[in-house]
């Protein structure tokens, strides 16, 4: 899906006959490469519908429960194929359910492609039925957005589409698509973007950044590195792997950096921030050099900024210019792709050994692990743990299972305690922090990577945001596992009621159904596991299943999730109980 | 230190953009003092110039965040030592007294105002300057009777070379990818 810049103006052959604006939608998806579509039909796009009829071998309409699960389920299949996710809606409230996958899609630079239905251009602006001004709805969650009004326009705006959605720093694009373009008929000819006027997608490293980032990291005693999503949609993971063993540099994956190296590589300290480990936010404080590639100090990882590594030079590696000096001022900035900025700067940086720095960082880990991370994944007695389930489910996957958490305490679980062996093995919504993303992404995850175990990791909250979308699960029958970890509350908040707001419980209990009756009443497969001695049995079942299958497991009701660094206060304040 | 900086952005001309520029303002509750768009000397491309009161450090972040609009080509930003600017005034003044007539004229030509229309009781003055000089001109205008003020937004050139044009000559693709330019929104 990216386009070489090198291919610049080689124009693919072109394809040419006259069609409908209906019929040339389809045609450009087909000619994108698209072979799967998250979509829900009605009045506005029915033309479009009625066209996919007939291509039916080609391209795989997946019918969702409702649009915000078309949205997630694309951009989880965007996450582990590396190329936008498409979603078809309707006007109105089809378009306006979107709006959180559009939200949540760029916060985390995830490439999705939206085409929504729209009234016929002679009655835009009307209020005529299911009309919504979509363009305007949508304008502030996307990075880019078009209505197209007649047919001519269409294979020239989708080409934009798909390659602003996929280019430079990804993101979602809709395109809103009047009914009478749909119905109007146009000389069907398409050619994939080569490039776009005034839009520059991928900056070229200067020589001179390079050279002063490589002298930074050449001097450095102290050097800490933090690698984020840009790691892994550039593809440098292997790059960013020769670095940081050439140069002993002790490196943390963000939340969605996270499987961009294995979470048991040498190098690897774990995650920074909020609920990340110990040592990369204690030593955040000792660091003299902080790298960060291809991500942007995100308030969850730095905690209060000012109190954020203030005595480290910090190099910034990444793609998007407006995220270089956000939040850190640099010392030194690359504004390129990470790979390609990491391959030039990989040949000037030395050889290092760093024992006695990774030594405070192996000192760290084993305090947490004493303190914490034993206490939950290996508890004796008491109410399972979800540390614990985690846990065993890593061991049992190996780490290369595709794990697909919602938001909540679960979220930090999965991401703490999972051994991630196998690169894009993780799909979350990080920035945006949507409850109800995990089922219909996990769906999406699953059509990306049909030969990789993926497996939905969901709080008892979370799941009710969305689990309608195991109506879609069921009718795809594809192998999503499903473990939904039960406290019976909405378990982060409640953490800091009990915390930070005096154990003032507001709202935060849920009275749940019987999740297992729900998920048979879509017959989906379901066990419930109350006690220890079932859990690793009836995961066995659930890994083994052909069929998707969903495990829930009763675990304790008051569990909190530390290491914590409390709202406002500095990272090096960690807290471990 | 708040200071006023001009922040100049060029564009293609399409549908929609001035309200994804202007959220970059409103995401951050930053107050736009005073906004103008119009087409450049380059057909197809469009100017917004946009005065805030901010930081300089503020101004920046939100300069970078306008420059990765898609449609965007560029923008930049200026102090107002760098710049040359000029805004547009009409002033409507129903005259008080006949007797004032006279001595109003002379304040017109005395700061270059020209007059549009004058009869014995009214008089639209056009006047150009920077907003303070325009604002002090209403005030001397409000001792002749009631004043209705209109003024434009401000228009700005640095008194440097054009970074535009040193920019298109880049873009030679242009032409050769006519379909992919903004030639389909017209």
């Amino acid at each position: 899906m990216n386009i070489d810049p090198k291919t610049n103006g080689v124009l693919t052959p072109a394809t040419t006959n006259r069609i409908s604006g209906a019929e040339a939608i389809v045609r450009c998806l087909i000619e994108e490469g698209v072979d799967v579509l998250f979509g829900y039909p009605g009045g506005a796009i029915m033309p479009v519908y009625d066209a996919l009829y007939d291509y039916q071998d080609q391209i795989n309409h997946v019918l969702v429960r409702h649009e915000q699960g078309a949205s997630h389920a694309a951009e989880g299949y965007a996450r582990i194929k590396k190329k936008p996710g498409v979603c078809l809606v309707t006007s109105g409230p089809g378009a306006t359910n979107l709006v959180t996958g559009l939200a949540d899609a760029l916060m985390d630079s995830t490439p999705i492609v939206c085409i929504s239905g729209q009234v016929p251009r002679d009655l835009l602006g009307t209020d005529a039925f299911q009309e919504t001004d979509v363009v305007g709805v949508t304008m502030p969650v996307t990075k880019w957005s078009y209505q197209i009004t007649k047919a001519a326009e269409i294979p020239i705006v989708m080409a934009k589409a798909f390659y602003i959605a996929n280019t430079g720093r990804p993101g979602p694009v809709m395109i809103d698509l009047t009914k009478n373009a749909q119905f109007e008929m146009l000389d069907f000819e398409y050619h994939r973007a080569p490039r776009i006027f005034s839009y520059w997608p991928t900056p070229k490293a200067k020589a001179e950044d390079i050279e002063a980032a490589a002298k930074l990291i050449n001097e450095a005693k102290k050097p800490y590195l933090l690698c984020g999503h840009g790691v892994l949609i550039s593809g440098a993971q292997a790059e960013l792997t020769e670095l940081i063993e050439k140069a002993s540099i002790p490196t943390a994956c963000t939340l969605q950096g996270l499987s961009a190296i294995p979470t048991d590589h040498p190098m690897c300290v774990g995650m920074p921030g909020m609920h990340g480990n110990y040592g990369p936010n204690l030593l955040s404080s000792e660091c003299d050099v902080l790298i960060a590639v291809g991500m942007r100090f995100d308030d969850r990882i730095t905690g209060r900024v000012d109190k954020f590594a203030p005595q480290a030079k910090v190099l910034h590696i990444e793609i998007d210019p407006a995220e270089i000096d956000k939040i850190m001022k640099t010392t030194v900035a690359i504004n390129a792709d990470a790979k390609e900025a990491l391959k030039r700067l990989i040949p000037l940086v030395e050889q290092r050994e760093r024992p006695a720095w990774l030594a405070q960082y192996a000192e760290c880990a084993a305090i947490e692990k004493e303190k914490i991370i034993d206490r939950d994944t290996l508890p004796k007695e008491g109410a399972i743990k979800m540390g614990e389930v985690v846990k065993l489910l890593s061991d049992k996957t190996e780490g290369k299972a595709v794990i697909v958490p919602d938001v909540g305490q679960h979220q930090m679980a999965a991401a703490r305690y999972y051994n991630y062996t196998e690169t894009d093995g993780w799909a979350t919504s990080g920035g945006l922090g949507t409850m109800g993303y995990a089922l219909p992404a996990a769906l999406g995850c699953k059509f990306a990577a049909p030969n990789r175990e993926v497996v939905a990791i969901i709080g008892d909250g979370s799941f009710q945001m969305n689990l309608q979308e195991l109506g879609t699960i069921m009718q795809t029958g594809l192998p999503v596992k499903i473990i939904i970890l039960n406290n019976n509350f909405l378990g982060m908040v409640r953490q800091w009621q009990q915390l930070f707001f005096d154990r003032r419980y507001s709202s935060v209990e849920l009275q749940n159904p019987d999740f297992c009756k729900i998920a048979e009443g879509f017959s989906i497969k379901a066990v419930r596991v109350s006690e220890r001695t079932d859990l690793d049995g009836v995961m066995q079942q659930m890994l083994d299943s052909k069929e998707p299958f969903l495990m829930e497991v009763m675990v304790e009701k008051e569990e909190n999730v530390f290491p914590m660094v409390p709202s406002g206060a500095g990272v090096a304040e960690v807290r471990l109980e | 230190m708040e200071k006023r900086f001009t922040i100049s952005v060029y564009t293609e001309n399409i549908v929609g953009l001035l309200l994804r520029i202007t959220a970059v303002f409103t995401r951050r509750h930053i107050n736009i003092e005073s906004l103008t768009v119009s087409e450049t000397e380059r057909r197809g491309i469009s100017r917004f110039t946009i005065v805030v009161r901010q930081s300089e450090d503020m101004v920046n972040k939100v300069t970078k965040q306008i420059n990765r609009i898609v449609e965007v080509i560029f923008a930049e930003y200026h102090s107002d030592a760098d710049l040359i600017s000029s805004q547009l005034a009409l002033f409507k003044v129903d005259i008080a007294k006949e007797e004032y007539l006279p001595s109003l004229e002379v304040l017109a030509r005395q700061a270059n105002a020209r007059i549009l229309i004058h009869n014995n009781r009214r008089m639209v003055l056009e006047k150009t300057g920077t907003r303070d000089s325009l604002e002090a001109f209403l005030r001397d205008l409000e001792a002749y009777g009631e004043v209705e003020y209109v003024r434009s937004g401000r228009i700005a050139v640095t008194s440097s070379s054009s970074r535009l044009s040193e920019i298109i000559p880049k873009l030679p693709e242009l032409n050769r990818y006519p379909n992919y330019s903004m030639d389909h929104h017209n």
